[in-house]
């Protein structure tokens, strides 16, 4: 019997991407064309050159996808494609392929919300079981999840502001440190003193699970205008001061996230980090001591597979396809698409929540 | 030879078929927002009602611009996908150049001859302050390149080019600005009833024209005649 194969299209940022994975969990081919160069003048991602590119890109990494992994249609059981939320045009482009493509080759379609691709990754990297707890943290979300199965999450908090990675994007503009703001943030923390500045840790000690960024970048901005010239040393001090900050708080809300997961499903569960802002070291061995102090088992994918990518769409789309969860040709690309439906919206965090 | 054509560069969705030069299928709908949703289930049902699937195609026909950049992307992502998945070639035609000829079209099918050996301006709604704009010879041969101009440069550019008693035959979404725009300084304006956007009927024909002659079409990638709305930070430079 052969195993099941299935394309998967990523294009709802400023990453192009294709992949194909198998049942099996094995990764054939995993191609992903980030669109930093373009978007760098700009200081962050312009959605019309986001997808501009993406058009002109997509074709060519998908075909360079099925030839790395040796495979013709035939030997395919679904094409995937993130149908939301993400940069709308973008999405577009990928979902209008996908569909393209089903039609062509009488292939089932599967829409995959971004956030799933992100939320499952663990399973087609460490073979997760359900349920476990997840922290989704990139630079459009910053939520904490029970995964309770394909399609089933409960919402224990989300940033009611701003995304963590986004809050590293600022902070990167502010130093001067460009962008993507997140892994220069990390580079210049390396050399700097944590403890130099005191920056606030927003919402440590609050009831609850939910996250804060705002107030926390304009800290940094209050600090950065106090500096007269900052130097190399005082933008590494404040980098890291500022890690150090986002790490407090994340222990905290996730400590507590931990504390309402074992309470709903007993001790011992993984958590999973995913999510771009997860490929960061620095927070992965954080959230890492504290997993083994709470008694959970700490699954990171490797950081290529935390920042977008190709693979987790295929992925989340195959766990889809073998539920019989396929979606009509008329599927319409969307912008916000919650995992958990029930959940409240959080005002000031948009479609972020 | 067998011929896919879509459109999705306006206010309406259209997908039709040609087979051994006769158009088959021809399916159409007016339609502001929703694109994304409707166009593959209307390819699948065109080539349903065709009786044939995708890896029979000879040809996938589709429009580059200039129009809604999210409609092109639209349709353009389609041609992509169906040309990589079922290796048919993809035939890029200019939105203008499908209006003009419908506009010849239209004019050859009237009783009576409105702009008989006028040019053709063809003129398209970009939703700003500017038009989409192309000069064609009566038989809708191009006598430009396209390009986005305000209605009031344009009576102005045409007034230089060929003096104030120049005759227009106007066609596109965008007739009723330009002919304003036209008039005022004294240039005469005629319509015809043609379809005001493109159409894929109009489209597969032409593609089949051109094909058959062995004359390459516009590359699939499209033609937005703008560079995206964005302003680099202070002190920096493209």
């Amino acid at each position: 019997m052969t195993r099941q194969l299935v394309l998967g299209i990523e294009t709802s940022c400023d990453e192009t991407a294709a992949a194909v994975v198998s049942e099996d969990r094995e990764i054939l081919a995993n191609v992903v064309f980030s669109q930093i160069d373009e978007h760098q003048p700009f200081g962050g991602v312009v959605p019309e050159i986001a997808a501009r590119a993406h058009l002109s890109l997509l074709d060519g990494l998908i075909e360079r996808a099925m030839r790395e992994a040796e495979v013709d249609w035939s030997d395919l059981s679904a094409v995937a494609a993130t149908g939301g939320p993400g940069l709308i045009g973008g999405v577009i482009v990928g979902v209008m392929t996908a569909k393209a493509v089903a039609i062509a080759t009488g292939l089932p379609f599967v829409a995959v919300n971004h956030l799933e691709g992100h939320a499952l990754t663990a399973r087609l990297t460490d073979d997760v079981g359900f349920p476990y707890l997840l922290l989704l943290v990139s630079g459009g979300h910053c939520q904490l999840l029970e995964v309770e199965g394909v399609g089933r999450y409960r919402r224990l908090g989300t940033t009611i502001d701003d995304a963590v990675g986004e809050a590293f994007d600022k902070t990167a503009k502010l130093l001067g440190l460009g962008y993507p703001g997140g892994p220069a943030v990390e580079r210049a923390a390396l050399e700097g003193d944590p403890a130099r500045f005191k920056l606030p840790r927003p919402m440590v000690g609050r009831p609850g699970c939910d996250f804060s960024f705002s107030g926390l970048k304009t800290a940094v901005r209050q600090t950065v205008s106090r500096i007269d010239q900052p130097s190399s040393v005082d933008v590494a001090d404040l980098a890291a001061s500022f890690q150090h900050a986002v790490a407090g708080s994340l222990r905290d809300r996730c400590r507590r996230g931990m504390q309402l997961f074992a309470d709903a499903h007993g001790a011992g569960r993984p958590f999973v980090v995913a999510g771009g802002v997860a490929a960061n070291a620095v927070l992965r061995a954080d959230l890492s001591a504290l997993s083994g102090e709470m008694g959970m088992a700490f699954v990171a994918p490797p950081p290529a597979l935390c920042t977008d990518n190709g693979a987790m769409i295929a992925w989340a789309g195959l766990e889809r396809f073998r539920l019989g969860l396929t979606d009509a040709l008329d599927f319409a690309p969307t912008p916000r698409w919650p995992l958990d439906p029930n959940a409240q919206i959080a005002i000031g965090a948009g479609v972020k929540a | 030879m067998k011929i896919l054509a879509f459109d999705t560069s306006a206010s309406a969705c259209s997908v039709a078929v040609r087979d051994c030069g006769v158009l088959r299928v021809s399916l159409g709908r007016d339609l502001a927002r929703g694109h994304a949703q409707v166009l593959a289930p209307m390819i699948e049902a065109a080539l349903g009602e065709a009786g044939f699937g995708a890896a029979d195609l000879d040809l996938i026909a589709v429009t580059v611009g200039p129009g809604s950049f999210t409609g092109l992307r639209i349709g353009l992502a389609t041609a992509r996908g169906l040309a990589l998945a079922c290796g048919a070639p993809i035939f890029g035609a200019s939105t203008l150049a499908v209006i003009a000829r419908q506009a010849v079209i239209a004019r050859q099918a009237l009783a009576h001859s409105v702009g008989e050996g006028c040019e053709i301006l063809c003129v398209i709604d970009s939703k700003r302050a500017d038009v989409y704009v192309q000069r064609f010879d009566a038989d809708a041969n191009p006598l430009d390149d396209a390009q986005a101009v305000t209605p009031s440069k344009l009576a102005a550019s045409l007034v230089s080019s060929s003096g104030a008693a120049g005759k227009y035959l106007l066609v596109g979404d965008a007739v009723n600005q330009v002919a304003e725009a036209l008039t005022a300084v004294g240039l005469e304006c005629m319509l015809v009833p043609a379809g005001n956007v493109a159409e894929a009927g109009t489209l597969a024909a032409l593609a089949e024209t051109g094909f058959s002659a062995g004359v390459a079409g516009l590359p699939a990638e499209p033609l937005y005649l703008r560079a995206p709305d964005v302003t680099l930070p202070a002190g920096m430079s493209p």
